[in-house]
């Protein structure tokens, strides 16, 4: 909008000439008017459940009490922000919801890149749909049942892994959820272990967009399997790589709540406490609703910098951001 | 049914978002009127949890057989507004912040109710109570002992009625009886012979089966709560020690508990991997199987007692009664007398209010009865002053949800009444006798609550949100952690931490909120 705004200042010698040009918009618009009518529920969606609602955002800055309403409650500036600031939990809870997704950014987020790569080999048709189909069933579990299960795995008494550890390397059995060292390798496998087959759907259909005559133009030139995906397949997907990597940026402040809960347990809370957690317990079982949204603010603070950082740096190296 | 939600929803939403610009106050009436009462008759509205256990032929939460009974027969004409039973809390809230509430709002938690007050949701009724109330003032006059409960800084914010003794009796412990009577051993009543107990029930392979496979303790979520209970000191309960009031968790009595829960950790007579077992499971399908001698969990355990004797026919599961320490013998957690809380809504006017307490009063009278036993002659019959179930299925869908409605009432189970009540089958025979014995086991020693509750201040929940984790974590470091950690050095821990969070500042704003309000906190 804006660039076409600055061109026509740019260009419009002559005002009538302006007028003209809008007048012709105009037109344009009267011609496509069933379309734009159809477009208005959709404007009127957003506008209504996703706009309107941030005004409620104000309650951060509120005391805000069932009562007075959003707007009659009293206004306290920044007192909810100190209150959390000066939290001594509150750092220990950030540091780790971050910890968390940084693993899970380094190690999560290559694994549907190479589960994709690796099925895009695949050239036997019923391999590969039994495969991904094997890969996708996770997503489709609850993170409850899904935690008794790595519990169930992880057991240092009965669980298969300790078996294999004892058995083949003879080490002492390890109790993986209880330990604080473990608990995150623990998490970050569970999270890769569920999404990283559903995550390879994107990049499978990117890859399957590329011109197949450059595989055969590489392949006359004497490229082996490893220089094709290296020259060819990743260039091809690396657009579909640095969206979906600006999109992860932005939840960069969040934990599942459910897999948190579900895998998390007594002994592991200095590692396993995270910012969902803590809502949960302070805002939400508390009432403390001005409090818990001046939390979510600031979460959605600095999701928004990560983003617009990210895209600012993938823009720089030459490819094409958000916007 | 589908689309009437979905309407709902949508006005529901729509009236959220407009919320955000200014604040929704429009009371909705739409709700359905569940009969065809008199047109005179005053009306009020009240919240009902939904547990979807209304079959579609009944009708709905809202309009059924029994909604038709209370408006033709209460003085007062009632429109219940469902909420789901899991999310009954921020269903409420949102009905609240949106200002279509229900006039009586209720639940089980006065902490809830506290926050309601603090929010300026519900009002203060005492003088409502002398004005307009009878039965249910005088019922309060005859249990004043709930009073105490209903107040929230002086002043009354709730009704209530008490439970019956089935729902205040609440932890309770069972051990196999053919394994004490096999190796020769008593049940224990001290805390060294219940260690003594369980070792004998490790070691000497009490089921039979050559194995060394026996876990002598398993448990439920309330294991924790059973042995701070022994103790006398509840983690998050206040006590009053000398002058003021402690908290539970960092009294010196605290650190007798986490010995002996690190003792039976130690000794491997707790399963090694308790911590991870956050539902349970590995232990019931120990005591079920018959693998282990002794489980602390509810008073009430049926499907456990039925799954253990379908798979070890031979097994006697009785309970057992609160062990003795040094401090003498303290009862297992056991509920505060009043059952749900009854709030009144900020919005009732005079004439509502008065509209609800001739409801109240009708209901404590006698309005109760048929909501909860049923209608004589149809689902029970009257043995010896014991309502006996007719026929379980027909009672389950005509008249199993009606509980809901008696938000008010003089409801008391006794013991002897569950074999009367319980079905003519073996099984179901034997466990009605055990219930009995074990509803009277839990009600044999007084639990120790030397405060009615704690104080509502945000500053402390607050705090308290923020302790529990790490003095959880302390714990079960002291608890799995060797002899590198011993329950001295987690006392030490605990009470730093405290510290650190500026627990001692709180400390002094507790115990100046109970000098202030001592008479009307003690329970007894």
């Amino acid at each position: 909008m804006s660039g076409t705004k600055s061109e026509l200042a740019a260009f419009a010698t002559d005002r009538d000439e302006v007028i003209v040009r809008r007048q012709s918009r105009w037109k344009r618009v009267a011609q496509d008017r069933s379309l734009y009518v159809m477009l208005l529920p959709v404007i009127a969606f957003y506008l209504l459940f996703k706009y309107a609602p941030m005004g409620g955002e104000i309650i951060a800055f509120k005391n805000y009490r069932f009562v007075d309403g959003i707007l009659g409650s009293d206004w306290v500036g920044l007192k909810h922000f100190r209150l959390l600031f000066q939290s001594p939990d509150f750092w220990r809870v950030l540091r780790n919801t971050l910890l968390l997704n940084v693993y899970s950014l380094v190690l999560g987020f290559p694994a549907p890149i190479l589960l994709a790569l690796m099925l895009n080999e695949v050239r036997k048709e019923l391999f590969k749909r039994v495969i991904q189909n094997l890969l996708y069933i996770p997503h489709f579990i609850s993170w409850a049942v899904l935690g008794g299960i790595l519990i169930a795995v992880l057991s240092p008494s009965t669980g298969v892994v300790n078996f294999v550890l004892e058995r083949v390397f003879g080490l002492e059995p390890i109790y993986f959820m209880a330990s604080s060292a473990w608990w995150p390798a623990a998490y970050t496998v569970s999270s890769i272990w569920r999404e990283a087959g559903w995550g390879t759907i994107l990049y499978l259909a990117a890859m399957a967009a590329v011109d197949p005559q450059l595989y055969e133009a590489a392949k006359i030139d004497g490229a082996g399997k490893l220089r094709q995906i290296w020259h060819i397949t990743l260039p091809g997907i690396r657009s579909t790589i640095a969206i979906l990597l600006i999109l992860r940026m932005g939840s960069m402040m969040d934990v599942g709540l459910e897999q948190t809960l579900s895998l998390q347990n007594s002994s592991v809370l200095d590692v396993a406490d995270v910012i969902s957690t803590y809502v949960y317990r302070i805002g939400l079982q508390n009432m403390n609703y001005s409090y818990s949204t001046a939390l979510g603010l600031f979460q959605s603070l600095i999701g928004l910098i990560l983003v617009v950082g990210v895209n600012r740096v993938i823009r720089l190296i030459g490819e094409r951001g958000l916007w | 049914m589908v689309k009437h939600v979905k309407i709902a929803a949508t006005a529901m939403a729509v009236c959220l978002s407009m919320s955000a610009l200014a604040a929704c106050s429009s009371k909705s009436d739409s709700s359905e009127s569940g009969g065809s009462a008199s047109a005179s008759k005053p009306s009020i509205s009240v919240s009902v949890f939904d547990r979807g256990t209304v079959s579609s032929e009944e009708g709905t939460y809202e309009s059924n057989r029994w909604t038709k009974w209370i408006n033709e027969n209460s003085p007062t004409k009632v429109d219940w507004v469902p909420v789901p039973r899991n999310e009954a809390q921020t269903k409420l809230n949102t009905l609240i912040a949106s200002g279509s509430a229900p006039d009586l709002i209720w639940e089980y938690s006065r902490d809830y109710i506290v926050q309601l007050a603090n929010q300026g949701a519900i009002q203060p009724i005492d003088e409502y109570l002398d004005k307009y109330s009878t039965s249910y003032k005088a019922y309060l006059e005859s249990h004043s002992e709930l009073l105490p409960y209903l107040k929230i800084d002086g002043k009354m914010y709730a009704v209530a009625s008490e439970r019956g003794i089935d729902s205040v009796a609440n932890h309770g412990m069972w051990i196999r009886k053919d394994w004490l009577d096999k190796l020769g051993l008593d049940a224990p009543a001290t805390v060294e012979e219940l260690l003594e107990v369980a070792r004998k029930f490790q070691t000497e392979d009490p089921d039979g089966n050559g194995k060394d496979d026996t876990v002598p303790i398993v448990f439920n979520y309330n294991f924790p709560g059973i042995l701070q209970a022994f103790f006398q000191a509840n983690s998050t309960q206040w006590y009053a020690e000398g002058e003021g009031v402690q908290l539970g968790r960092l009294l010196d009595r605290y650190e007798d508990y986490l010995s002996l829960h690190k003792q039976l950790f130690d000794e491997k007579l707790i399963d090694q991997e308790y911590i991870t077992d956050s539902n349970y499971t590995r232990a019931m399908q120990n005591w079920t199987t018959g693998k282990a001698g002794i489980l602390f969990g509810s008073w009430n355990m049926e499907s456990q007692y039925r799954d253990l004797v379908a798979n070890v026919p031979d097994a006697e599961m009785v309970p057992l009664e609160s062990l003795e320490t040094k401090y003498g013998k303290n009862g297992l957690y056991q509920e505060a007398p009043p059952g749900i809380y009854v709030a009144f809504n900020s919005d009732m006017k005079e004439d509502e209010i008065e509209a609800a307490f001739k409801f109240l009063d009708w209901l404590i009278d006698g309005g109760w009865e048929p909501l909860k036993q049923g209608e004589e002659g149809v689902h029970y019959q009257d043995v010896n002053g014991v309502p006996q179930t007719i026929d379980a299925d027909k009672f389950k869908t005509e008249a199993g949800y009606a509980y809901e409605y008696a938000i008010v009432n003089q409801s008391a189970p006794q013991p002897e009444w569950f074999p009367i009540m319980a079905a003519s089958d073996e099984v179901s025979q034997a466990y009605a006798k055990q219930k009995a014995a074990s509803l009277e086991t839990a009600m044999k020693n007084t639990y120790r609550r030397d405060i009615a509750y704690a104080p509502g201040m945000a500053e402390l929940t607050q705090l308290m949100a923020t302790f529990d984790p790490i003095a959880q974590q302390i714990e079960a470091k002291v608890v799995t952690g060797g002899p590198g950690m011993t329950p001295a050095k987690g006392m030490e821990e605990l009470r730093s931490e405290w510290k650190r969070l500026g627990g001692d500042t709180i400390n002094q704003q507790v115990n100046k909120w109970y000098a202030e309000n001592k008479d009307q906190l003690t329970t007894k």
